[in-house]
C-alpha cells in the first residue's frame, strides 16, 4: 500500500540551514550535509531544500554545496528557490536532485517548465503556490511572499495540470510558521479539484496536526519545517506516534520508537519504572 | 573488465546512481551516448531512466547505443539492470509513446495507470513483495521502496516482485540475463542499496 509521506523542508540562507520565524528572523541550525545525514538516519521519506535568497538575488542554489552534501543521501531530494530556466533545472538534476520545485504564480508564460517536463518527465517537476482565502469564499494564489493576488487557485491548478506537473506543493500563507495546524479546508478542497498528488505545507507544530491533516484530507504528503529541529530523533518519533494513531506512514528502518507511547503533542510518555525492573 | 557500465543516454540523473554504487565501492564507469565508440569492457550494465519512453528511445537509437546493447545483452549475454523508465525501455512498446519501439529484450507492453480512482503519478513509498532470490537476496520482504511513475508493466510471467496501486503490477522483473526494477533503489535507503550489491554479484564484479 502506498504510504503517506513525511517531507522535511530545509531552508537555506548563505549556505547555512536556518529555522525561519515568520520569514523575518532566522535561527542558524548548521551545515546542510549534517542536517541531511541526520534526517536520513531518522527515516525521513523525502527532503525539499529551499534556498530563501536565491530568487531575490536572481541566482540558484549553490550546486557544489548540493552535490557535496547529498553524496550519502538515499531518499528523494527536491531543490527549490531561483529555478527559472531549463539549465537551472538540468544543473539541479546533475548535482543530485531528483525533482525541482518551481514557485510561480504565472504559469501561462513559463515555457521552460514545459521543456523540463518533456525532457526529464512529469515526475521531476513540483509546482508550488502560496495560497490564501479571500472573503471566506475562494482561494487565490499570491506572489511576492503573499503581497500580490494573481489568480484563483482553481485556474492555477488547471494551468499546472496542462503543463504536466508531477506534484503540487501548496503553502497556506496564513498558517505558515504558526505551528497551529494545517488549513484542512484548503487541502480538502484542492484534492477534489485535481488528481495530482498534493503536498501540504504550512502550520505543522505537533503530531496532532499531522493526524488531523491525514485523517481529514486526501493529501499525499505533509511537509514539515520547524518541527524537525532541537529534538533528537524528531522524525523517527513522529513516525512512531503517527503509526500509533493508525496513520499509514512508512515504518522506520534505522531507529524505532514503536515500544513507546506518545502524548498528542508528540512527547514520549515515560514507561512505568516498575515494569522496567521486573 | 571488472566493472559495471552505467548508460548515460542524455538527460537522466546519474548522480544518485553513482552515489549508490560508490557507497558499496562497486567499480563502474559512465558510458556516454555521445562518445560514439563504446568498448566491450564491462561485466554488466545499468540503464537508468527519467523522462519519456519516446524521447529516451530516440536518443538510444540515434547514438547507436541500441546496437551496442543488442550485442552485449542478446549475443554476449551480459546482465543488465533497468531502473524505472530504464526497466520500461527493456520491453517491446509503451502506451506512453505509441509507435515507438522499445529495446525489445522482454516481450510485453507498458501501460498507464487508470485515472478513475488513482492519483497519478504513483509517487511515494510502497511495499514490494518478492521471494528473496537474486536481486532481492537479503532484502526484507514487503519492504517499502520509493516509486515515481505513471506507467507500469502488467502482471508478467517473468515478474520477480509485485506491488499494488489500485491493481497489482510488476515492480521487478527478470527474463534470462535481463533485470528491471520499477522503483528507485538509489532512493530507497539501506534496502535499496542492497539491490545494487546483489546486481554487482550477479555480474561477477569483484569489489571491497
Amino acid at each position: 500500500m502506498l504510504k503517506k509521506r513525511l517531507i522535511a523542508t530545509i531552508l537555506l540562507k548563505n549556505k547555512c540551514v536556518v529555522q525561519s520565524i515568520s520569514f523575518n528572523k532566522f535561527l542558524p541550525i548548521g551545515s546542510l550535509e549534517i542536517v541531511l545525514q541526520f534526517l536520513e538516519k531518522w527515516d525521513i521519506d523525502e527532503v525539499i531544500i529551499l534556498d530563501l535568497d536565491a530568487s531575490k538575488n536572481k541566482r540558484t542554489i549553490n550546486f557544489n554545496l548540493l552535490k557535496n552534501s547529498s553524496r550519502k543521501i538515499f531518499v528523494p531530494l527536491t531543490v527549490g528557490g531561483g529555478i527559472s530556466s531549463f539549465d537551472d533545472a538540468k544543473n539541479a538534476f546533475h548535482n543530485g536532485a531528483d525533482k525541482v520545485s518551481i514557485n510561480s504564480s504565472f504559469l501561462s508564460n513559463n515555457n521552460f517548465i514545459q521543456q523540463v517536463v518533456n525532457d526529464f518527465g512529469s515526475q521531476s517537476v513540483i509546482l508550488s503556490a502560496d495560497v490564501r482565502i479571500e472573503n471566506n469564499a475562494e482561494y487565490y494564489v499570491y506572489a511576492n511572499s503573499g503581497k500580490n493576488k494573481i489568480i484563483s487557485l482553481k485556474k492555477w491548478i488547471k494551468q499546472a495540470e496542462n503543463l504536466g506537473a508531477g506534484e503540487l506543493l501548496i503553502n497556506s500563507i496564513v498558517n505558515d510558521g504558526m505551528k497551529n495546524g494545517y488549513d484542512t479546508c484548503l487541502y480538502q478542497k484542492i484534492t477534489e479539484l485535481t488528481k495530482l498528488p498534493i503536498i501540504a505545507l504550512g502550520g505543522a507544530g505537533s503530531v496532532i496536526h499531522l493526524v488531523d491533516l491525514f485523517q481529514n484530507t486526501n493529501v499525499s504528503a505533509a511537509a514539515i519545517g520547524n518541527m524537525l529541529y532541537f529534538t533528537e530523533h524528531s522524525t523517527s518519533k513522529l513516525k512512531s506516534a503517527l503509526v500509533k494513531e493508525n496513520i499509514n506512514v512508512r515504518p522506520s528502518c534505522f531507529i524505532s520508537y514503536d515500544e513507546w507511547n506518545f502524548e498528542l503533542d508528540g512527547r514520549i510518555i515515560p514507561m512505568n519504572l516498575k515494569s522496567l525492573y521486573e | 573488465m571488472n566493472k559495471i557500465g552505467v548508460i548515460n543516454y542524455g538527460l537522466s540523473n546519474l548522480t544518485s546512481i553513482s552515489n549508490a554504487l560508490e557507497f558499496h565501492q562497486i567499480p563502474y564507469k559512465i558510458i556516454n551516448h555521445y562518445d560514439g565508440n563504446f568498448d566491450n569492457d564491462y561485466l554488466g550494465f545499468i540503464l537508468p531512466g527519467v523522462g519519456s519512453f519516446g524521447s529516451a528511445m530516440q536518443i538510444i537509437k540515434q547514438s547507436s547505443l541500441q546496437e551496442y546493447l543488442n550485442l552485449n545483452i542478446n549475443i554476449l549475454n551480459k546482465p543488465i539492470l533497468g531502473i524505472c523508465l530504464g526497466m520500461q525501455l527493456l520491453f517491446d512498446k509503451s502506451e506512453e509513446s505509441e509507435g515507438e519501439e522499445g529495446l525489445g529484450f522482454i516481450p510485453g507492453k507498458i501501460v498507464r495507470f487508470s485515472e478513475d480512482c488513482l492519483k497519478i503519478p504513483h509517487v511515494g513509498w510502497n511495499n514490494v513483495t518478492h521471494d528473496n532470490q537474486g536481486l532481492f537476496d537479503g532484502v526484507k520482504n514487503k519492504n517499502d521502496f520509493y516509486f515515481d511513475h505513471s506507467y507500469y508493466s502488467e502482471n508478467h510471467s517473468c515478474s520477480i516482485a509485485k506491488s499494488t496501486y489500485g491493481i497489482e503490477f510488476t515492480s521487478s522483473i527478470q527474463y534470462k540475463n535481463i533485470f528491471g526494477v520499477q522503483f528507485h533503489p538509489e532512493r530507497s535507503q539501506i534496502e535499496g542499496l542492497k539491490i545494487f550489491l546483489n546486481f554487482a554479484k550477479i555480474c561477477g564484479v569483484n569489489f571491497a
